[in-house]
């Protein structure tokens, strides 16, 4: 009885364990947070909350993927567009992004990008992204209501 | 006092009779291997692990470790230290970030060279290493920019290095 229970309790905490990462999917964690901190962070800061002008990704960044063009945007925008990643790097950190920081923001049916899709959008980079971001913010709040 | 002796003898033969004491050597056996094995469990348990690497030389000196990639007075040398600004001033949140290998362990760090601000230039100990150090259209990889710009004065006054993470060589695992 006792080895049963103890089993059963050893294969419980395992498969809590293992939960997370399946849905983690593709991502490389430490890969993906490396590539955060290098190219990101600096202004971004650590969590992301951002700061004076720098745009919020913490408990934000998932009112993008609300509509197709704010999913557009999270890789047309010059950050993520012109960056030294490859389409595979750019996909994966701003999946870890959404996924690390977005908190509630992020839709129930989220999905995750693709390394196909990064490539072809960031070939359309943002021009006057700071206008650009304030119209599509507004047309975002919108559609919540 | 009888009836607490009469209590404990009652369960002691209850338990006696119903458990053999090889089954309660069995069960301690099973628990023991049982806790062995969730260290051995798949867990990311160095992701948020403190990063404190093993460091030698002089925090004061332009040639330490940290200071591969920086462009500006070391904060040690002017009242403060690699990791916290001087008194009288800000740390700049936003910043410029780089990787140095640590020569005692061999390992690349991933250094963030908080600019402190809000008072004139230190003076001391100017070091201009640069490594990585790239043009000013990579804004994100300059240190050529004013970082101070993120703070509540944009007045430059020394440069800290704070050891932020480990960095990712390929080839880690995920």
């Amino acid at each position: 009885m006792t080895i049963k229970f103890t089993l059963l309790a050893v294969t419980s905490i395992c498969i809590t364990m293992l939960v997370p990462q399946v849905f983690a999917g593709e991502i490389n964690d430490a890969r993906a947070k490396f590539n955060y901190q290098m190219l990101c962070q600096g202004c971004h800061t650590p969590d992301g909350a951002g700061f004076k002008d720098v745009p919020k990704i913490k408990d934000f960044i998932g009112h993008f993927l609300t509509t197709p063009k704010g999913r557009d945007y999270l890789v047309r925008v010059p950050g993520s567009a012109n960056s030294a990643l490859n389409d595979e790097e750019l996909a994966e950190v701003l999946n870890w992004m959404i996924v690390e920081m977005g908190g509630a923001s992020v839709p129930d049916n989220m999905e995750m990008y693709t390394t196909k899709e990064v490539a072809e959008l960031r070939q359309h980079s943002l021009f006057e992204v700071v206008e650009y971001r304030k119209a599509l913010v507004a047309e975002l709040s919108l559609n919540k209501k | 006092m009888n009836f607490i002796d009469r209590f404990f003898e009652k369960k002691a033969r209850s338990v006696a009779q119903t458990n053999g004491r090889r089954g309660f050597i069995k069960g301690i056996g099973a628990s023991l291997v049982g806790a062995s094995t969730i260290p051995l469990l798949p867990v990311a348990r160095a992701a948020d692990a403190p990063v404190l690497p093993q460091e030698a030389g002089d925090p004061s000196s332009c040639d330490y470790w940290r200071y591969c990639a920086v462009d500006g007075f070391l904060c040690d040398c002017c009242g403060g230290s690699y990791n916290s600004c001087p008194p009288g001033t800000e740390m700049s949140p936003i910043t410029w970030i780089g990787t140095c290998r640590n020569p005692v362990d061999g390992r690349n760090y991933v250094i963030s060279y908080n600019d402190c601000c809000g008072k004139t230039q230190c003076g001391s100990c100017l070091c201009q290493r640069d490594e990585g150090d790239r043009p000013i259209y990579r804004s994100d990889k300059s240190n050529d920019v004013n970082w101070c710009l993120g703070a509540t004065s944009s007045v430059y006054h020394c440069s800290t290095a704070i050891v932020v993470g480990v960095a990712f060589e390929q080839g880690d695992k995920k």
